[in-house]
């Protein structure tokens, strides 16, 4: 599968990364709001992993602007946050994210999501 | 952080033998948190005495030498901090280590805790490695000596389920720590900038990333003093130096302990 992870942590991001190649899928990295957008438009990926909390604007407005976004609307978002805030997974989830997990969050738990998530959007 | 007070001044512990067969008071009044703590320490070789209730672990305790307390912090009739410092007010022949458990832990309760006696803390759920390195780490010989000052009550980071996470790839857990050095380093003098400006999201922020970059290792002081401090500015309250210090503390001492980790790698 084509996997964008958007995230600002970069030890997240190498672990996640590395573990997703070494599985044999793609992987683009966003490291702020505004790359998560570009790469999503043009890479479309079979599914995006969106830190709600990165710099330049917010994840909220990413996922906003790919929902509407004829091109990417069908992409699904597996959100992640490391927010204590409890209304954060019906807000997401509003927004359009198919998935919301809360940060510290295990490899195998994230991976499990991601597939189940692009395995409805791939090519019949 | 504060030097766990009962610590010290009590110099008649023997050394005590890895291996050994510990017995252990464990107070907890969850039936299924019960059975699952004495299920993991007799596993390990352990006996065990369970009570349910503050009260009755105080009356234990005053009843039997135990090499160990196994305390839940949230026990029905009494408060933990309570139970932990009426136990360290039994006249014993021998030290014996309080661990508590808890599924509330703050920087403030870390040092309540090192306040009321307690030596060492271990986060819900149990898991049989952590609850193993504690048990080594406060009977050894090492923390049987008063002048011997640990700096935390923090449980280990565990190397084992760290490789574990990801996926055995020993080159892979070098680079983010690698990453973690550095991203820490940033992301501290980024914190210093927000403080001395006052400026509340950028504290914010910094403290945000820190949390995350430090829960990629380990859920203990640091991640808790970080989480706290990205609270209080993101609620308005001012920062107070100290907790600034605490976090700076705590930083420096997850490094020098992940940096033990990465010499020990090959062996793990």
């Amino acid at each position: 599968m084509k996997v964008l992870l958007a995230d600002d942590d970069r030890v997240f991001v190498e672990h996640v990364s590395t573990r997703l190649r070494e599985k044999g899928h793609t992987v683009t990295v966003a490291v702020d709001a505004m790359q998560a957008f570009m790469f999503a438009m043009k890479n479309l990926p079979d599914v995006i992993m969106l830190d709600i909390n990165m710099p330049g604007g917010t994840g909220s407005d990413v996922l906003k602007k790919l929902k509407l976004s004829a091109k990417t609307s069908h992409i699904p978002v597996v959100v992640v946050s490391s927010e204590q805030d409890p209304a954060l997974d019906a807000h997401v989830q509003k927004l359009g994210a198919s998935r919301f997990l809360r940060k510290p969050l295990r490899f195998d738990a994230l991976y499990e999501a991601l597939e189940r998530q692009a395995v409805g959007n791939l090519p019949k | 952080m504060a030097v766990p007070s009962a610590a010290a001044g009590k110099d008649s512990r023997a050394p005590q033998r890895p291996e050994r067969p510990l017995d252990v008071l464990l107070a907890e009044d969850c039936a299924l948190n019960a059975l699952v703590g004495s299920t993991l320490l007799e596993q390990l070789g352990h006996d065990v005495t369970h009570v349910s209730r503050g009260y009755d672990a105080v009356r234990a305790f005053e009843c039997e030498a135990f090499d160990i307390v196994l305390l839940d912090l949230e026990l029905p009739d009494m408060p933990g901090l309570e139970v932990a410092q009426r136990i360290r007010a039994v006249p014993s022949r021998k030290y014996a280590p309080i661990l508590a458990v808890s599924a509330f832990v703050s920087p403030e309760r870390i040092e309540a805790m090192s306040a009321h006696g307690i030596d060492g803390y271990i986060e819900k759920p149990l898991r049989t490695a952590t609850l193993r390195v504690m048990l080594a780490r406060l009977m050894s010989p090492e923390a049987a000596n008063p002048a011997s000052l640990r700096p935390s009550l923090d449980p280990p980071v565990d190397g084992e389920a760290l490789l574990q996470e990801v996926g055995g790839d020993r080159e892979l857990l070098c680079r983010m720590l690698q990453l973690f050095r550095e991203q820490t380093a940033k992301l501290v003098v980024e914190l210093g900038v927000g403080i001395r400006s006052k400026d509340a999201q950028r504290i914010g922020a910094a403290a945000h990333a820190l949390k995350g970059v430090i829960g990629n290792f380990k859920l203990g002081g640091a991640y808790h003093s970080a989480a706290h401090l990205e609270q209080s500015s993101r609620s308005g309250q001012a920062v107070v130096p100290a907790e600034y210090d605490r976090l700076i503390t705590e930083i420096g001492a997850l490094r020098r302990e992940l940096n033990a980790l990465e010499g020990s790698l090959e062996r793990l």
